[in-house]
């Protein structure tokens, strides 16, 4: 059977009509995907792991809280992004050394939050899933006795 | 690989005469003092010791939802997540009842002032956190008559948030410590427990808690929320290395408060990497 351009033309669109709406109504009703974000693996890996960067994602929420809590003065939006982006953690001090104090603990805050958002860790204060630069497990070993600590901890 | 050449080290006090360090491989002395400023920053920010301080005047607006800083809100958040963690034994509300303790102004001046007359009969249970404090995008809310200590959580966290600019570092808030990477000679960071035993760290969090640091005579710093009054633990001092400073502050000040018996149990539920503890009698456990 011939079926004229027009024709043609006019099923054509109605499937890409179609296929479209279909689409989009599977992401609306499915806007978080299971697995994301990806962490890659850290152990071994370079210095470099500091400068991964983890993609906010939909905010966590607690109890006592909603949203990221965050809420960064908008002239330091744009910082805010060049940190997320930077590829080294030179690169990220970099970008921080150009603001005063204040305004870095208003970026570190601001990171948090977006790191707590992305990985929804509300209650776990940093539990390995919540750090920076992802998945780090601490490693802990005996120091021979006779070591001279770096650092010492203490009740202060 | 860093040497030992290459690190760039400062020694400091914050937060009331606490001695803090940073100690950064292949960073530079600019780096390391953004740290040190930082570090200041945030105690003037947000100190309870100073009625202009932004958290004070938090404190002062308890009623209303009132806007916030990230760097409050967030902290707020975070006091949220150490109550949830602790089971409501890490309580940042319990800033009413340290008061009532005696610990109504710097610990300097505390402890050169004659013992105080401490209102037993106002003892009171510290009301659950969340049920006092609500936090949202850029506000949120306190209780009437409740305040807010952001204490060693505002420590641990920070300590967490400055060692993470850094490949290779650790950072001392106070006894709060952040390690991060292989240390100067590749081998780990080397940090000693309360009970003087060295250990070799990496990527680890670390901290120390206790009834023999901030004390006074008839009291000491560490609020017991279910009673709000001093802890009544055997625990002089605890170290606990976890994944972060600010999960090991929380775990380090729960396990005083569940004291020294049910202590390892309690870490152990919870995920700490090791710990190390001094009873009041002086013995140690591990």
């Amino acid at each position: 059977m011939a079926l004229s351009t027009r024709a043609l033309k006019a099923i054509s669109g109605i499937g890409a009509v179609a296929v479209c709406g279909v689409s989009g109504v599977l992401v609306a009703t499915d806007p978080r995907p299971e697995a994301a974000p990806l962490r890659p693996p850290v152990h071994g890996a370079s210095s470099n792991a500091a400068a991964l960067v983890i993609p906010s994602s939909c905010g966590g929420s607690g109890a006592a809280t909603s949203g990221t809590g965050a809420m960064l003065d908008p002239s330091l939006d744009p910082v805010l992004q060049q940190v997320r982006q930077a590829t080294s953690a030179s690169a990220r001090r970099a970008i921080l050394a150009t603001l005063t104090p204040a305004q870095r603990l208003e970026v570190e805050a601001a990171l948090a939050a977006l790191r707590r958002g992305a990985s929804g860790t509300t209650g776990r204060c940093g539990s390995s899933s919540a750090s920076a630069g992802g998945s780090i497990v601490p490693s802990v070993v005996d120091a021979p006795p006779a070591t001279h600590p770096l650092i010492n901890t203490y009740v202060s | 690989m860093n040497t030992a050449d290459d690190d760039i080290r400062h020694v400091f006090t914050a937060f009331g005469g606490a001695r803090c360090a940073v100690i950064a491989c292949g960073a530079s002395e600019a780096d390391v003092s953004a740290v040190v400023a930082d570090t200041y920053a945030l105690e003037q920010r947000l100190t309870r010791f100073d009625p202009s301080s932004e958290l004070s005047r938090f404190n002062a607006d308890a009623g209303p939802r009132v806007h916030v800083s990230a760097l409050l809100g967030e902290l707020l958040r975070v006091c949220i997540d150490a109550y949830e963690l602790s089971d409501g034994l890490v309580n940042a509300a319990c800033l009413p009842a340290l008061i009532d303790a005696g610990y109504d102004r710097s610990i300097t001046e505390v402890r050169r002032r004659p013992a105080v007359t401490v209102r037993t009969s106002e003892w009171r249970e510290v009301p659950p956190l969340p049920g006092v404090l609500e936090v949202g995008d850029g506000w949120a809310r306190l209780a009437p008559r409740c305040a807010i200590d952001l204490g060693g959580v505002g420590k641990g966290w920070l300590a967490d948030r400055l060692c993470e600019r850094f490949g290779n570092a650790v950072v001392n808030l106070g006894g709060d410590v952040r390690t991060r990477g292989a240390g100067p000679a590749g081998e780990g960071w080397t940090v000693s427990l309360c009970d003087g035993s060295p250990v070799v760290v990496r990527d680890a969090g670390l901290a120390t808690s206790g009834t023999s640091g901030r004390r006074w005579p008839g009291g000491h710093h560490l609020i017991d929320p279910r009673t709000g009054r001093p802890a009544r633990t055997g625990i002089a001092a605890i170290s606990v290395i976890a994944e972060t400073a600010l999960r090991a502050e929380v775990l380090a000040k729960g396990a005083c408060m569940v004291g020294a018996p049910a202590a390892a149990g309690w870490l152990a539920a919870r995920g700490a990497a090791r710990y190390a503890l001094v009873t009041s009698t002086g013995a140690l456990a591990a």
